[in-house]
């Protein structure tokens, strides 16, 4: 039986590139925009673009935030897409008052380069992935001078020693976290919908390893 | 590090048709817009920037069935501008797949319009295009919209005006020489990138570009975040006839960067 993948939609996501990235590898996602959506689903994709606030209050008013995390916590493989990858986390400063999933250990904050000549914010673009660690799945079968990939963020999280030697980093003017994978939870701070064909790669790559967690 | 981004500029006019203005005006038509999407997607371009020129002038937003078929026929990160003056419209945008949402006519109306979308959307979504004129002597002077649109006014100052934009929550400015348009003869280098020194959000010159010379002087002058441009990737070097072209552009640039790197460091 295939995998059935459902993508969060809480009203703050770039659903439908991710939806045709995916339509690409022939598969048709589910939308889950209340908690029975996740009911016969193994996997999921959390995407977002916009305030770390006000998708947390959107995970949460429709009900999904406790039992996202409560199925993910038993289990269910998770990618984390930019602010949903920011999501998985335990707070961001861009809303001290609002609360991420929790379900890795780390925080967002806002990018202030010292430079702000050569480093503008929003990061804005294409960058390559640093410090790669030797275990990072999601990079499997994309070559060196592929692992390159668009971003646009202005808040980040800062490289943890905990999850090495399980990250990627990307540099801009610091290092910064690109990606992070924790067993069954995955987080990429970059659009891999976007990202050309190495973007496909990631996306597959989540795909076949929720097939093994499943 | 993040690499400038090399972006195609399509225009397209009320008809739907793919065209190239010379200084806003005069307008060639090139083909079809959306084929030319398909194939800069092939191309696979740092990313895309499409505007709906007459959009404005018209009094409605870029049509959201264009935008629906233009974000099926590729894969790239859009950037989509044209009239779009309510939240819903960027909302609707934004959900079809578009990446950024370029605001400018709407901006000349009410300024607070760009904060409230920048707050609801959040910046990365929200770039503003910027309509200059830069003289030969004097400040530059910058409009949101056409400089020639009814009641434009005297246009402001480009740095103050920016640097409004900046604090009002644009993720980006993309600023555009009208006199540059079509022109082939270069961007207004000084002007851009004493800009760019002022601003700690990623800025996007268009306007003038002909040639790989013509970014190599951007460039060694300042980090821009983006280098737009329209003729240089639909036609043909040192000619009018419609070719469609990425690839050697960026591959030049792939080249280019170790030494252009090495010159933002050490400025």
């Amino acid at each position: 039986m295939s995998l059935s993948l459902a993508i969060v939609d809480y009203g703050a996501g770039n659903i439908s590139s991710i939806q045709a990235a995916l339509g690409q590898m022939g598969l048709k996602p589910s939308l889950a925009s209340q908690p029975t959506d996740l009911r016969n689903i193994d996997s999921v994709i959390l995407p977002g673009v916009g305030h770390f606030g006000a998708a947390s209050d959107a995970l949460m008013s429709s009900g999904l935030f406790s039992v996202l995390r409560d199925r993910v916590i038993a289990g269910m493989p998770l990618l984390g897409i930019c602010l949903g990858f920011q999501l998985l986390g335990q707070t961001s400063e861009e809303a001290p008052c609002a609360v991420g999933l929790g379900l890795l250990p780390m925080a967002s904050q806002r990018l202030r380069p010292q430079n702000s000549c050569i480093y503008k914010v929003p990061h804005l673009g294409w960058n390559t992935l640093l410090a790669q660690g030797s275990a990072t799945r999601l990079l499997d079968g994309i070559t060196p001078d592929k692992r390159c990939f668009y971003f646009s963020n202005a808040y980040a999280v800062a490289p943890d020693n905990t999850f090495l030697p399980h990250q990627a980093t990307y540099s801009h003017e610091s290092r910064w976290l690109a990606l992070v994978e924790h067993e069954h939870i995955f987080g990429v701070q970059f659009h891999p919908e976007k990202s050309r064909g190495q973007g496909l790669q990631l996306l597959r790559n989540f795909l076949n390893l929720a097939a093994e967690y499943r | 590090m993040l690499r400038p981004r090399l972006i195609p500029a399509l225009l397209v006019d009320g008809q739907f048709q793919l065209v190239k203005t010379t200084a806003f005006g005069s307008r060639h038509y090139l083909g079809d817009p959306l084929n030319a999407a398909y194939v800069f997607s092939g191309f696979e371009v740092d990313e895309l920037l499409v505007l709906d020129i007459d959009a404005s002038s018209q009094g409605r937003c870029v049509p959201l069935p264009f935008v629906e078929s233009l974000a099926r026929f590729t894969s790239v990160p859009l950037t989509v501008g044209g009239g779009t003056s309510s939240h819903k419209e960027i909302h609707d945008l934004l959900a079809l797949g578009v990446e950024k949402v370029a605001l400018s006519t709407a901006l000349s109306r009410e300024f607070n319009f760009l904060q409230r979308a920048a707050d609801r959307f959040g910046s990365s979504t929200i770039s503003v295009i910027l309509n200059v004129h830069i003289p030969d002597e004097g400040p530059a002077l910058a409009w949101c919209g056409r400089p020639d649109a009814p009641g434009a006014g005297p246009g402001q100052s480009l740095v103050k005006l920016a640097l409004a934009c900046q604090q009002a929550g644009a993720g980006e400015l993309l600023i555009q020489a009208v006199d540059r348009d079509g022109r082939r003869q270069g961007y207004a280098v000084a002007a851009l990138a004493a800009l760019n020194r002022k601003l700690a959000i990623p800025l996007v010159a268009l306007g003038g570009c002909g040639n790989h010379r013509h970014i190599a002087d951007l460039l060694q002058a300042s980090p821009f975040s983006g280098v737009a441009a329209g003729s240089l990737f639909v036609y043909a070097p040192d000619s009018k006839e419609v070719l469609l072209n990425y690839p050697p552009s960026y591959f030049w640039l792939q080249q280019q960067l170790p030494h252009l790197q090495e010159c933002w460091q050490c400025a």
